[in-house]
């Protein structure tokens, strides 16, 4: 079989126990608003280690392994990942992704657009169902577990099995 | 960066789902549900992860399993209580007309104004036959559909049982009535239907009054018999609510007053329970006026049925979002506004039914709505339309009720204990299932109540969802349903 096909089912497996396995932290009352974003961390570690050409599809993916276990709109989900690919591509033309503190920043800002956009749509659609100024603060305590999930293991996640034939060859 | 054609495909792709992100359109939605049915199977990754949870959750306890028995079996006595408070004194005493029960199953969707209603007992029901709900008027029997066709085809029966009610609240109903004050005697007469211009609030037109200078009563239905169709007249004397004085801003300097009536019914969300009025003498229901359960539940079990559920493991990093995926989609039956029960209690309901999965809003999920009933004591009270507002930090869950039928205040009291029930007249939601208990505010609304949950209730188990039909042309159900905004 296709290596790079390999790689790619092992991304989209390793994208759904990542979703799921957050889930469970989310889940528990005291982690609620702490925890990070790990799926947005792999998608950013993926960006900085994978072709630049394969960014898309490596949105679309973890886009697609939030889709499978959140309710929010899949539009909404997959708009955000995409956006993020093209800031990230943005950013990767000026900057080194790898590095520490650009990977960081990074994490925290995307992590924070995400979340502000999905509560964005959310009330699109609901009608305002709470207080703008107040909910999109509270999103700020994830963003920045992102970031620190994104300094403490952004290198990693992109050193899980089986994404080696993705990752770019370095001279 | 300059704009190839993969980069302008791919803006443009980017623009397209935000675009549906904030204005969603139901075809398309419905094609990318098909496009992300693979995305299932990621959701069927997690159960390794699963597997870890379940570790952690033990098994139900006695006394929750006691507890989901008292359920089951005030839910049956709620409705009980439901189907007797429908008939009210008026109804009782009437010597001109026996009744039929019927309970509100939905809303015509191109007229909010006319209701659907799945009776008791359907012979008996004519076009033009005054409907009431307690004390109160309703409106006319409009349609009865099918009749001759429901003996030979059991579709078709089916649909015999279910007729139009024309609400007083449509455009062009009109209905004699009395202004009668507190003296009790007769102060005026007018013309009642249809809504009032912009107010606060829904009231009830008033048209042609004999009076002017009028500024409150009760307002009952007087029919005259010259006037009215053959059966209207068997309305005469049903509440239709009170006559008020409305103030009507129209600008700073501009305001002025209007004589409106405030309905004793919520036409828009608490119509649950109604009477068909059928004269004596014409060819008469099964058991007229007999306990309404003696025949058995109004449930018909070709409408829909519970099907056991699963959900996929929770993965909303938002902590006001409380969802889940669950496992059945449209291909099983499940449709948008479906109810995710446990036991006696509500759990959810379905907010989006893909073909293989479904998205479900627990109550605490912000925006959730659903019709309620309160059991005050043991007196019903229709709230109509709760709408979710999330969990508070004590764990108990926030609605927003408008009080359209208010609470009284009784001996000074500003709230009254309450348990709080799901209503009837909603798509998927049968009546009777269990939200919370609570303290409602007396008084006209907006109110903000908190529901307490039951043990257990914010990790459901044993979970059903209430499916309908399935097969091919609910898979379409979407594409077929789907109209432009506001047409």
């Amino acid at each position: 079989m296709n290596a790079r096909l390999v790689g790619w089912l092992m991304l989209a497996v390793w994208a759904g126990w990542i979703a799921a396995a957050q889930g469970l932290l989310a889940a528990q009352p005291v982690f609620a608003r702490l925890v990070p974003d790990a799926l947005l961390c792999l998608f950013l570690a993926c960006a900085a280690r994978f072709e630049s050409a394969d960014l898309p599809k490596v949105a679309l993916l973890c886009g697609m392994a939030r889709v499978a276990y959140s309710i929010e709109p899949p539009a909404a989900i997959l708009a955000g990942f995409l956006a993020a690919a093209f800031g990230v591509r943005a950013v990767a033309s000026v900057a080194d992704l790898d590095g520490a503190s650009v990977r960081t920043v990074l994490a925290g800002i995307v992590g924070y657009g995400l979340s502000a956009w999905l509560f964005v749509v959310h009330e699109a659609r609901e009608g305002a169902t709470g207080e703008l100024g107040p909910e999109l603060l509270a999103q700020l305590p994830g963003a920045l577990a992102t970031a620190a999930l994104a300094f403490l293991a952004g290198p990693a996640l992109a050193r899980l099995p089986g994404l080696t034939p993705l990752r770019r060859r370095r001279w | 960066m300059g704009l190839t054609r993969s980069r302008t495909l791919y803006l443009v792709l980017l623009l397209g789902l935000a675009f549906l992100s904030l204005r969603p359109i139901a075809p398309v939605e419905y094609l990318l549900d098909a496009a992300l049915l693979p995305s299932r199977a990621l959701a069927e990754l997690g159960a390794p992860i699963a597997w870890l949870q379940s570790r952690e959750v033990r098994a139900s306890s006695r006394e929750q399993v006691a507890a989901r028995e008292r359920e089951l079996a005030a839910s049956a006595e709620l409705e009980r209580s439901v189907l007797a408070s429908v008939v009210g004194e008026r109804t009782r005493a009437g010597p001109e007309a026996l009744w039929v029960h019927g309970e509100v199953v939905g809303r015509d969707r191109e007229e909010l104004d006319r209701i659907r209603v799945r009776l008791a007992d359907d012979r008996g029901a004519e076009v033009g036959m005054p409907v009431v709900s307690g004390e109160f008027f309703v409106g006319l029997v409009s349609r009865v559909p099918g009749r001759a066709a429901a003996a030979s085809e059991p579709a078709a029966q089916r649909h015999a049982r279910e007729i139009e009610v024309q609400l007083i609240t449509g455009a062009d109903a009109r209905i004699g009535a009395l202004v009668v004050g507190a003296s009790g005697e007769p102060e005026a007469e007018l013309v009642a239907g249809g809504i009032a211009p912009p107010v606060d609030a829904i009231y009830l037109d008033v048209h042609h009054p004999s009076r002017s200078r009028l500024e409150g009563g009760a307002v009952v239905v007087d029919e005259p018999a010259y006037l009215a169709g053959e059966h209207t007249p068997l309305a005469n004397g049903y509440l239709l609510g009170e006559l008020e004085r409305v103030r009507v801003a129209r600008g700073s300097r501009d305001e002025r007053t209007l004589l409106c009536i405030r309905p004793g019914l919520d036409y828009a969300a608490g119509l649950y329970q109604v009477l068909v009025l059928v004269p004596r003498g014409a060819e008469p229901p099964a058991d007229p006026g007999a306990d309404p359960l003696a025949g058995g539940p109004l449930e018909d079990p070709e409408q829909g049925a519970w099907r056991g559920a699963r959900l996929f493991l929770r993965s909303e990093l938002s902590p006001w979002r409380e969802g889940r995926k669950l496992a059945l989609g449209r291909r099983h039956g499940v449709a948008l506004g479906s109810a995710l029960a446990s036991g006696a209690r509500l759990a959810g309901r379905v907010t989006r039914a893909g073909p293989l999965s479904s998205d479900v809003r627990l109550l605490g999920d912000p925006g959730v709505e659903v019709a309620a009933l309160a059991m005050i004591g043991d007196v019903p009270h229709v709230m109509g339309r709760i709408v979710g507002l999330g969990r508070s930090a004590d764990g108990s869950l926030r609605f927003r009720w408008e009080a359209a039928v208010p609470i009284e205040a009784v001996d000074g009291a500003s709230e009254v204990p309450a348990t709080v029930w799901t209503g009837s007249g909603e798509h998927g939601v049968p009546r009777g299932l269990l939200l919370g208990e609570t303290r409602l505010p007396c008084g006209r609304g907006p109110h903000t109540i908190r529901l307490r949950q039951p043990a257990g209730a914010r990790e459901p188990r044993d979970l059903s969802v209430w499916t309908g039909p399935a097969g091919p042309l609910e898979l379409l159900a979407p594409l077929l349903a789907w109209r432009e905004p506001g047409g």
